[in-house]
């Protein structure tokens, strides 16, 4: 075999940077590379970094592109060359771009400089460029999963509340009541459909338009009747093509003469009927004709049935009996037709469904905006209205800051209708040949986010290019990489052979199935490698048994392996979380720790149910079941005896029961100290985080100790994480952080075990392991049903994308119950629905197996009959076991005995000695400043009363002689008095209302004037003096006793006005205060002294210190301005 | 133009000290710095053994601007932040606003950052042929906010550089001998423009730092952020022996996402950022005002009339510690809410408040204010006020409320900022009259933009600080957190109101300015201490996270894990030590099962529903029967399925009771009808305003037309209504050790055949026959059975024979007659085996056995009898670990 990937040349091929390619890529074919290098090779082409625009799905996808392209240009700048050539050949190319965008460089290093995005990231670059076109609020964010769940919730109930405030004939609340009848008047289940129904609403909109142009049921039933009947078209045009190329079809003109000269009485059409739908009853005719009542090809021709003696004998017998599967298949489903021109049985129904919708759709959007939150279904909304209409698509180059000229995408299989459409829009325009491409790439077969919206037909949809309206297609090339890089051979050999012989054999793209695309190991994978399969018999009487047996064996032989592990990874993939615990319990009883991704809901933790427990008594005083649980909590089990003794205390709330049970001295030390640590704390809910409360109270009672007692480290990871999401649902209510907390709850799950982290043993579900590859990979639960329960229920309503290119959805509901009349269109949809999950579910083994590099363990349970093994059926063991030649391929293992021998686990060491907590100690403050006095603190001495007071009255104060103080500063500049408007400004500027400034400012004037007036303080304010200065700052460290200063005290002060008039110092303090009415002046000064002497003799002090002066020398004066008075201050 | 510089800023920050007397002016970007060189300044004079001195003016740029402006005694003022917003609202509502933009504090937000914007970025006018819609009406209302802006004599605070500057050019403004400016690395257009005016006019010192020697540098890779932190702290920590504290910074470019992590990491570890003798540590973190709870619990009464008054809120504000008019009577108020949550009660003052006083009257005592009706009182606040007359509003709501017992030092803070923006809202909102929505918009606006901090010292304790804040300022080691993509460069600066050419001169509006300015502030990031520390998250989520561009090659990785391997400085952590110390004794499993209680506390008699009960879980019956514990009711929108049986049962009592006083047979279709609609209107007389109650009448009509039609099949087949609601009681069984005591729904018989039949409505999922005869589960049937055998229940007439069945009224589709036990013979020997059952169900239960026992048993998933059991939180079944599979 050659070295080299056989595929190695379309690789190559497919960095053109001229052409557009559709690349299909199989798992492990690395298609990251390629998108990699593709992108390398156009930066070395286009003349802006943002001509170049990369869509992913995932962050993870997007950050790994980046950081590859990343990795390429700091290795072409260093100059660097690499063992690979594959590497070595892009580094050109890379040096290239970095010469070529020398003045972008800022870009081609900033993380987010090149353009590879997310798809939803991209829709937000949109929006955010252009929010008005885009209709969203300027600073829109997309809502977390958990608010948006909570404004769904929110906008349903309004809604309704809404509703029911209309007058009863009001057609929305008659909707509403008949919605609510059909649901048996159970408002929790119309309100989960309104919730589903909101969140799929893009696929509704068309209809929800309709409704809203035309409100009435005719126009409805047109429009549905309308697409029904395109959608028969659709199939019929298939079967018009098909069967006329059968033998049957091909002599269908004489077979018909044969039976009506025959048999007269009901002969069959005359010709082969049309595609149009008004032909589908004689189609349905001529499957009658040909099938039996379940389908298949007839092989009696009964009279009755239509036939006439001896038909079985003639030449078109054969016919019917040898009509192509794929002309049965046809011919059979469409006999399950509804008529087109029929009326759709609940018509009315669903005509009040869509009536609701769109009012909650209203209620909702409106919410969003208030809220400035967007759901992922209106980001990808508003992308597609900024790019505009079809007809009038707006300029991307006034959108973005450049013009996209080259597209790639990534895991294209995962691409939803709204994507596509962005995809075509952003194409609009381009021309075959202009230079611009499109590179899409992915994997249909590993197309497993159909609950996302992701459609695999739109891949193979694009496979003939992208439709640019009133263009054509913009073609494609397509492309198939065939090179698998992870597997080896054997494992690829199994891949191939099962999945294309049975699993994928024969699709019906009708439903989403694709074809199987073989491909090729890798050179040099082509030895090793093992696939075992093990299957379980279950038991009659115990059901679950064969599934514990199963779990046993899968943790056996994950010891087994990992004992002689090598370094390498195992993984435990499932397709449903159903028996998570079983498997993990399994596990763990072997001694084995393993990392968990997702695996186990934090809050069906027990420990995490005593951390809730303890949060909801906290806040609810007479939530008694809170309160008990406290008393069986991990940190305080008390039995039976000392449940029922609390109950029989006085006090209507157990809360007062376990406080009165906690004093009588036979009450367990627990229990006492649980209430302890409460009554300490419970002062504080409300007051501090609602975290912080009940962390405190948990390290009280040696919470962490008896939760790692019982549960071990990751009991207390998961407390820990607790508390950590009630940190982030505090709201400042407790009530409020409740239900915040309630949302977070919902989807948290518990950490990875902290002692697994370096277990290589992972267990998640198949659809986190996408992207992700293991040595070994078990697969067990193979016998899981994907349709579960749903194949025998009927889901409330069924919405579903009509079969062919149109992507038009049709929705009907479940008969109602009070009627029991079949709907037709419902089991139509049912059928397609349920294919479709089938479809996709055997894309996600697909994935599942592809994830194994080396080893592939399959296991599962299977019922025994007759010496006949089966499975479920569409599990994936049931197609396992219907492969013929399966045995040549695996290890069959059937009820296989645990193996005695025991393997030790690998342990883990506790440290015995705990080293002694590092020391801290915490540092002194340098110096504390203080200060003699503060205008504020003047103000704070005056105004005294109740907490509660407005305080704008203080205020005025306040501002008024901070303005006097700031009017002496600048009249000691020598300068003149500003104007009225200039002091109400600065009143105004202080915080006072227009109306109190401009009343205040004359007066203030006045005072001031006044004072200006009176000798000492014009003589103080004289600029000329010696020394003089104002608003002057000064500090000092204050003398304790003699000589010693306070070396931990900063004295800091600004005093008023400091004037040296040659023989003393003046050490002027203005006081604005008024003299209070009913006070005589000689009291007021005294008063006034008394409050004020220190402060002067402080400031004294530190003029005297810096001055070197004697402090004789300084006179104190209490200037009040609003008597015009100086006041002496004497020693 | 005079430069000051200095390769790392201790050195700039000794020089600057040198250079500075009273006569010098230094302005700084921020306060941080301010406080840093005054402190600065102040160390220095100890150190020379001054006894006073006088300090520079040392203030921020900004302070400066508004001060030289004020000195100038101008007639424009400044405007404030909510007086300009308000008169960009004034200006939106003169706009023809384009479609889908709203008039909202948002908007007028955004106009006024990017008027700003422009401004301070010196954008030069658009020019006027064309224009898109948006920024048509952009330029439209800056047009008219700026002419209200000159009328109301106000000047936008983006202009004080520019008009300083001018005062400067014509020598209004008197400067002190000496400026020096720190810590200006990228200043925005027109404040360059102010700087080098200075430095080149009035002889101005730029000084800067200029790195020509890296220093040591460290990068640390951590599996995640948590990790990431907890490796800090140990770092820190351990750095913290040989440092002093404050010369240990801790940059973290992305402060909001940090914060919330490094508080509980470094409180855990470290402890409060401050004790008695001094600080320990000092995050910035800048809590919103509205964030605390004080100021939450403060807007209740504003927030209880504005969102529907709701329970949850009216309960948050009756419990809430901050409001001392309730304060002694928390527990008794808190029963309220019980019985709104039984009655679904959530909403409308008027309607909780009815309930109690129709269920628990002696809880509104508590309740309303002494002199004062609660409803009534907030019934008063609709309306339209000024916001001053809002704000008084709320005022003399809290005076009567007693708001707020306040606790300590911090409260107090807490609500003297509340105050204060109180006061300054009043002004600001001036004398329009608004709505109550309005005024919490603005009110709420007000209380988001003001930051509270975390108490610290800056000049004792380790300085957590961010990004910004760490200009100028110097350390002996930094630590720079977070540096992941996103962090440095920070995503780019969404400005929609800005045509992309005006963008491409705003900074930060760019990808490529926001990464010069990150460049700019990692180069200065290198002179802030000689060695530093960089750190990193490797993943998010479990995804890889790329790193800052800044991060250098070669880097280290580690992981902390303080379980197998605990460090020194991790044993810190209380909840660690105390963990490590359970871990010793691990595993102490739950008991597998409660130890008997003995004598067990079994009532004399027990009723059906009970023994249903014990049968599906002995504990479940121990919890609810024994202890008599019940759960908190979720209220329920719409009718609870048990409020429909209810009700359903009582229609069918009276119906079938009157139809049998009256004399009516059902054949009589006319009158058998009208009495039923009399029953009906009977039934629901209370409720027929309620809207669901309303429906389900409608719903009631179609299933009992069908009942109808079945009940007169039986009818034809002999059958008469002979009993209904038939109590028993005193059923016994040698072998039992409880009588039992039950209700049958209604008694049938047949006088042909001398047949009696028991009937039990099931409004919901009726029994599977297997529950009874095979599995034992619904003990009901065999119950009322074997009282009417045992004569529990006397009946008027002799009889033959005995069975039951329940009848379905789930939905009008579904109304059906089944009897699950076909013949009597069947009957009889089930009935046999029942009496066994309820025999060892007895031993067991006098034994003081009450295991949790759950059948069905739940399988992988909480369901079977577990499914809506509200006792899992205290029975054994679920915590269990190893031994019991719950499969
Ligand atoms: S949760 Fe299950 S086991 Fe526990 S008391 Fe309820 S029914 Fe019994």
């Amino acid at each position: 075999m050659s070295k080299e990937p056989a595929d190695t040349q379309t690789r190559i091929r497919s960095l053109s940077p001229a052409e557009s390619f559709h690349v299909e890529s199989p798992a492990g074919a690395g298609k990251t590379s390629l998108l990699t290098a593709r992108f390398i090779r156009l930066l070395s082409v286009v003349d802006h970094p943002h001509e170049i625009l990369a869509l992913t799905f995932t962050n993870k996808a997007a950050n790994e592109m980046r950081e590859r392209i990343g990795f390429l240009l700091r290795q072409a700048e260093k100059g660097a060359s690499f063992d690979e050539p594959w590497v070595n050949s892009l580094l050109p190319h890379a040096q290239k771009a970095l010469k070529k965008h020398a003045r972008h460089i800022n870009l081609l290093k900033s993380p987010d400089g090149l353009r590879i995005m997310t798809f939803h990231s991209f829709c937000l670059l949109l929006i955010r460029q252009s929010p008005w076109e885009a209709q969203v609020p300027f600073d829109a964010v997309v809502a977390r999963d958990e608010d948006q769940g909570a404004l769904l919730t929110e906008a349903v109930r309004n809604t309704q509340q809404q509703i029911f405030a209309l007058p009863p004939d009001d057609p929305l609340r008659q909707a509403l009541k008949q919605r609510l009848l059909h649901m048996n008047n159970n408002w929790p289940t119309l309100e989960a459909e309104l919730r589903q129904l909101i969140a799929r609403r893009d696929l509704l909109a068309d209809l929800i338009t309709e409704v809203k142009a035309a409100p009435d049921k005719d126009h409805l039933d047109r429009v549905l009747t309308g697409r029904l009947s395109a959608f028969i078209s659709y199939r019929l045009a298939e079967l018009r093509s098909s069967f006329p190329a059968t033998e049957l079809g091909g002599n269908w003109s004489f077979l018909r003469a044969h039976l009506h000269e025959k048999n007269p009485s009901s002969p069959p059409p005359a010709s082969i009927p049309g595609s149009a739908c008004t032909d589908l009853p004689d189609w349905q005719v001529i499957a009658n004709l040909c099938l039996t009542k379940d389908g298949k090809p007839r092989k009696q021709f009964k009279i009755a049935d239509g036939f006439c003696k001896n038909f079985a004998g003639t030449y078109w017998a054969e016919c019917i009996k040898n009509l192509p599967e794929r002309v049965v298949s046809q011919l059979r489903s469409l006999r399950e037709l509804p008529f087109s021109d029929t009326p759709l049985t609940d018509l009315d129904a669903l005509f009040d469904l869509i009536l609701m919708v769109g009012q909650t759709m209203q209620a909702y959007d409106a919410l969003c905006r208030r809220r400035g939150v967007m759901d992922y279904v209106e980001l990808e909304l508003a992308a597609l209205r900024a790019l505009g209409g079809e007809d009038t698509p707006a300029d991307l180059q006034l959108l973005l800051d450049r013009k996209i000229q080259h597209i790639l995408v990534d895991e294209f299989q995962d691409t939803s209708r709204n994507q596509w459409h962005l995809l075509q829009r952003l194409c609009a325009g381009w021309q075959p040949g202009d230079g611009r491409t499109v590179f899409i790439v992915g994997d249909p077969k590993q197309s497993i986010y159909g609950f996302r919206k992701a459609e695999v037909s739109i891949f193979m949809e694009a496979r003939e290019g992208i439709p640019i309206p009133g263009q054509g297609y913009l073609k494609l090339t397509p492309v198939n990489l065939t090179t698998n890089f992870r597997s080896c051979a054997k494992l690829i050999d199994f891949t191939n052979e099962v999945f294309g012989q049975t699993v994928m054999a024969s699709p019906d793209e009708e439903v989403d199935e694709v074809p199987y695309q073989a491909f090729l190991p890798a050179p040099g994978k082509e030895g090793g490698g093992r696939i075992v399969l093990a299957t379980f018999t279950k038991n009659d009487g115990l059901l679950n048994e064969a599934r514990l047996r199963e779990a046993g064996w899968l943790a056996r032989e994950v010891k087994r392996i990992s004992a002689n592990c090598d370094g390498k990874t195992i993984g435990i993939l499932l397709p449903a979380r159903t028996y998570l615990a079983t498997y993990l319990k399994a596990l763990t009883r072997e001694g084995l720790k393993v990392q968990v991704q997702e695996g186990i809901l934090l809050k069906e933790r027990p420990e995490v149910m005593d951390m809730y427990s303890l949060a909801l008594a906290l806040v609810r005083p007479h939530d008694d079941l809170a309160w008990t649980s406290l008393l069986r909590s991990a940190w305080c089990w008390v039995g039976l005896d000392i449940l029922y003794e609390v109950s029989r205390q006085e006090g209507t709330v157990w809360k007062e029961k376990i406080r009165i049970f906690h004093t009588n001295p036979s009450a367990p030390e627990a229990v006492k100290r649980l209430w302890g640590s409460i009554t300490l704390r419970m002062s504080e809910v409300g007051r501090q985080s609602l975290a912080k409360v009940v962390g405190a109270i948990w390290e009280d009672i040696e919470g962490p100790a008896a939760v790692c007692t019982r549960f071990g480290p990751a009991g207390v990871e998961n407390c820990r994480q607790f508390l950590k999401i009630l940190a982030d649902a505090e709201a400042g209510i407790p009530e409020e952080t409740l239900s915040r907390l309630n949302l977070l709850l919902e989807t948290a799950y518990a950490p990875p075990d902290p002692l697994s982290v370096r277990s290589p043993v992972q267990v998640m579900t198949v659809h986190r392991a996408k992207g992700l590859e293991f040595d070994v990979v078990f697969l067990p639960y193979l016998d899981w049903n994907p349709l579960g329960g749903s194949g025998k229920d009927s889901p409330p309503y069924l919405l579903e994308r009509l079969p062919g290119y149109t992507g038009e959805h049709l929705i009907a509901l479940s008969p109602d119950r009070r009627l029991k009349k079949e709907d037709k269109t419902y089991k139509l949809l049912k059928d397609i629905w349920k294919k479709r999950q089938l479809a996709e579910s055997k894309r996600l083994f697909y994935v599942a197996a592809t994830r194994a590099k080396k080893e592939l363990y399959l296991s599962g349970l299977v019922t025994e009959r007759d010496g006949e093994s089966s499975a479920t059926k569409n599990s994936f063991l049931s197609y396992l076991l219907a492969h013929t030649g399966l045995k040549a391929k695996v290890e069959s293992m059937p009820d296989p005995v645990l193996s005695a021998t025991e393997v030790a686990a690998p342990a883990i060491s506790i440290k015995s000695e705990l080293p002694e907590p590092i020391l801290f100690t915490p540092e002194r403050l340098p110096y504390q400043v203080i200060s003699p006095s503060s205008l504020k603190g003047e103000m704070t001495l005056r105004e005294s009363g109740s907490n509660t007071h407005p305080p704008q009255i203080s205020d005025y104060h306040l501002a008024r002689g901070t303005v006097i103080h700031r009017l002496f500063e600048h009249l000691s500049k020598g300068k003149t008095l500003p104007t009225e408007r200039a002091v109400a400004v600065a009143m105004l500027a202080e915080g006072v209302d227009k109306h109190t400034s401009q009343g205040s400012a004359k007066g203030i004037l006045a005072e001031v004037e006044a004072c200006l007036k009176e000798e000492f303080c014009a003589y103080i304010l004289r600029p000329d003096h010696p020394f003089a200065a104002s608003e002057w700052m000064i500090e000092d460290q204050p003398v304790v006793d003699e000589a010693v200063r306070a070396t931990e005290t900063v004295r800091s002060g600004i005093i008023d006005r400091v004037v040296f008039d040659g023989a003393y110092w003046w050490l002027v303090d203005y006081k604005t205060t008024p003299l209070p009415s009913g006070i005589g002046l000689e009291e007021f000064l005294k008063e006034q002294e008394m409050l004020y002497r220190g402060q002067l003799l402080s400031y004294r002090e530190m003029l005297a210190q810096q001055r070197q002066i004697d402090p004789a020398k300084i006179r104190l004066i209490l200037y009040f301005t609003g008597i015009q008075k100086a006041h002496e201050i004497k020693d | 133009m005079g430069y000051l510089t200095a390769r790392t800023t201790q050195e700039l920050q000794a020089k600057i000290i040198e250079k500075a007397d009273e006569e010098t002016l230094i302005l700084t970007p921020g306060r941080r710095l301010a406080r840093r060189l005054r402190h600065a300044f102040r160390i220095a004079q100890i150190e020379r053994g001054r006894r006073a001195w006088l300090p520079p003016k040392i203030v921020t740029l900004n302070s400066w601007l508004n001060e030289t402006w004020l000195e100038s005694w101008p007639e424009e003022c400044i405007v404030s932040d909510i007086a300009c917003l308000c008169l960009w609202k004034e200006a939106v509502e003169e706009t023809a606003l384009p479609e889908g933009l709203e008039s909202d504090i948002g908007l007028y937000r955004l106009l006024d950052e990017t008027y700003s914007a422009i401004i301070r970025h010196k954008i030069p006018p658009l020019p006027r042929d064309y224009l898109s819609p948006l920024i048509g009406w952009r330029q439209k209302a800056f047009e008219i906010f700026e002419g209200r802006l000159r009328a109301k004599g106000y000047v936008h605070p983006a202009f004080l550089p520019a008009l300083i500057k001018d005062k400067l050019r014509d020598g209004s403004c008197v400067l002190p001998k000496q400026i020096l400016c720190v810590g200006f690395e990228s200043p925005a257009p027109v404040e360059n423009d102010l700087l080098t005016g200075l430095a080149k006019d009035h002889g101005a010192v730029i000084c800067s730092t200029e790195s020509n020697e890296p220093p040591y540098i460290k990068a640390v890779g951590l599996p995640d952020v948590e990790q990431e932190v907890m490796w800090l702290a140990q770092d820190v920590l351990e750095k913290a022996q040989d440092t002093p504290l404050h010369r240990i910074g801790v940059v973290v470019p992305n402060m909001s996402a940090y914060a919330p992590l490094l508080s509980r990491v470094f409180q855990e570890l470290i402890g409060s950022p401050t004790v008695e003798e001094g600080g320990n540590y000092n995050i910035s973190l800048g809590e919103s005002l509205f964030s605390q709870p004080l100021t939450q619990a403060a807007l209740l009464p504003l927030r209880l009339m504005l969102e529907g008054e709701g329970r949850g809120l009216f309960l948050a504000l009756l419990l809430s510690p901050y409001y001392g008019l309730w304060g002694r009577h928390r527990n008794i108020l808190a029963q309220a809410d019980r019985v709104w949550r039984e009655y679904s009660i959530d909403q409308g003052l008027s309607d909780l408040l009815y309930i109690l006083q129709k269920k628990k009257p002696e809880i509104l005592s508590f309740i309303h204010p002494p002199g004062h009706d609660l409803a009534g009182l907030l019934r008063d606040l609709p309306g339209k006020r000024t916001g001053a007359g809002w704000i008084e509003a709320l005022y003399r709501l809290w005076d009567i409320m007693q708001f707020p017992a306040i606790n300590n030092e911090d409260e107090e803070r807490v609500f003297r900022h509340l105050q204060e923006k109180l006061a300054a809202l009043a002004c600001d909102l001036g004398e329009e009259k608004i709505d109550a929505y309005t005024f919490y918009a603005w009110l709420k606006y007000a209380l988001e933009e003001t930051k509270v901090n975390v108490p610290g010292y800056e000049e004792a304790g380790i300085q957590v600080i961010g990004l910004i804040e760490s200009r100028g300022l110097s350390f002996d080691h930094l630590y720079v957190v977070g540096l992941s993509a996103g962090s440095l460069p920070q995503p780019v600066r969404h400005f929609p109101l800005l045509t992309r050419e005006e963008k491409s001169l705003v900074q930060g509006a760019t990808i490529e300015s926001q990464y010069l300015f990150a460049e700019q502030a990692f180069a200065h990031l290198m002179t802030v201490a000689p060695a530093v520390t960089l750190t990193r998250p490797l993943e998010e989520k479990s995804d890889p996270l790329p790193a800052s561009p800044f991060w250098p090659e070669g880097e280290e990785n580690t992981a902390v894990n303080y379980w197998l391997e605990p460090g020194q400085a991790s044993l810190r952590a209380g909840w660690l030590r105390q963990a490590h110390e359970g871990w010793r004794d691990h595993p102490i499993p739950y008991p597998t099962e409660d130890t008997p209680l003995v004598p067990a506390p079994l009532p004399d008699e027990l009723s059906v529903t009970a023994i249903e009960k014990a049968i599906s879980c002995p504990f479940k019956f121990f919890a609810d029967t024994v202890l008599r514990l019940s759960e908190l009711p979720e209220p329920t929108i719409g009718i609870s399925s048990q409020e429909k049986g209810n009700r359903l049962h009582r229609l069918f009592a009276l119906f079938t009771s009157q139809m049998r006083k009256q004399g009516v047979f059902l054949t009589d279709a006319g009158q058998s009808e009208s009495i039923l609609k009399e029953c009906i209107a009977e039934v629901l007389a209370d409720v027929t305003d309620n809207p669901y109650w309303q429906i389900e009448r409608e719903r009631w009509s179609g299933l009992l037309a069908t009942w109808l039609c079945l009940e007169r099949k039986r009818k034809e087949e002999g059958w008469r209504w002979l009993l209904e609601e038939a109590n028993f009681s005193s059923l016994q069984n040698a072998s039992w050790p409880f009588t039992v005591h039950g209700r049958i729904d209604r008694i049938d018989i047949n006088d042909g055949e001398r047949k009696i039949c028991c009937w039990d409505y099931k409004t919901g999922s009726t029994p599977p026959p297997v529950d009874i005869h095979t599995h034992f589960l619904a003990p009901q049937l065999p119950l009322y059975l074997l009282a009417l055998r045992g004569g529990k229940t006397s009946l008027p007439v002799p009889f033959q024979s005995l069975t039951a069945g329940y009848i379905s009224l789930k939905s009008e589709g579904e109304v059906q007659f089944g009897e699950p036990v076909k013949d009597e013979a069947g009957w009889e020997t089930c009935l046999s085996a029942w009496e066994k059952e309820i025999t060892s169900l007895g031993q067991r239960l006098s034994a003081g056995n009450f295991p949790a026992d759950p059948k069905p048993i739940p399988k992988g998933n909480r369901n079977g009898a577990c499914q809506y059991c509200p006792y899992l939180t205290l029975c054994t079944y679920w915590k269990k670990e190893e031994e019991n599979d719950h499969v």
